[in-house]
């Protein structure tokens, strides 16, 4: 919850950045037994964002897949942790304007977790993407 | 009963996103395309994918 609205708060203070946001809200923990609230929701209230709920965590899944499939695209320092992860969550990843989703999601320009922990690089980022210049 | 409900309620009651925003979607096996479509739609804009727990 503290990822939302620390990605909300980026959002704020980056009101003409040209973004696209896909907010995906999954079961993680024991108590996660139905969708965010709409007042959960609120939290993203940026209208760059879309939000989704995935109950079955297929997304997780993918991802996992996909960076399985690929660890060469991995540091040294991301393979041991994405071995064991059973979840993908609190995560953020951002993906550059050209970035297409066939068979296997892309690869992201950048990704962290928690989310509260790398904000201040993905403001960075989104920073660096609206005033043209390539991080 | 009551109890029945509410769980019901919260688990399958409708959601209402912000103003600006898309209706929510529930995504499931059948029409996990939705994601992948909505992602493709944004191109030429940086794309920013965050995944959420709701508690």
């Amino acid at each position: 919850m503290a990822g939302a609205s620390a990605l909300q708060q980026v959002l704020l203070e980056h009101p003409k950045a040209k973004l696209k946001v896909l907010a995906v809200w999954e079961p993680v923990l024991g108590m996660d037994i139905a969708p965010p609230s709409s007042s959960n929701l609120a939290r993203l209230s940026d209208d760059r964002v879309e939000q989704f709920w995935d109950g079955g965590r297929l997304l997780s899944q993918r991802l996992l897949a996909s960076v399985r499939a690929h660890p060469e695209r991995l540091g040294p320092n991301q393979r041991e942790p994405l071995a064991k992860a059973r979840t993908v969550w609190d995560f953020i990843a951002l993906f550059p304007s050209n970035a297409h989703w066939a068979e296997e999601p892309p690869f992201p320009e950048f990704s962290g977790a928690p989310v509260v922990d790398v904000v201040d690089e993905v403001k960075s980022r989104i920073n660096a993407a609206e005033t043209g210049l390539k991080k | 009963m009551m109890g029945l409900s509410v769980f019901l309620y919260l688990r399958y009651g409708p959601r209402q996103t912000p103003p600006g925003q898309p209706p929510f979607v529930r995504l499931n096996s059948g029409d996990f395309q939705v994601l992948i479509e909505r992602f493709n739609s944004g191109r030429g804009s940086l794309r920013v994918l965050v995944m959420l727990s709701p508690t």
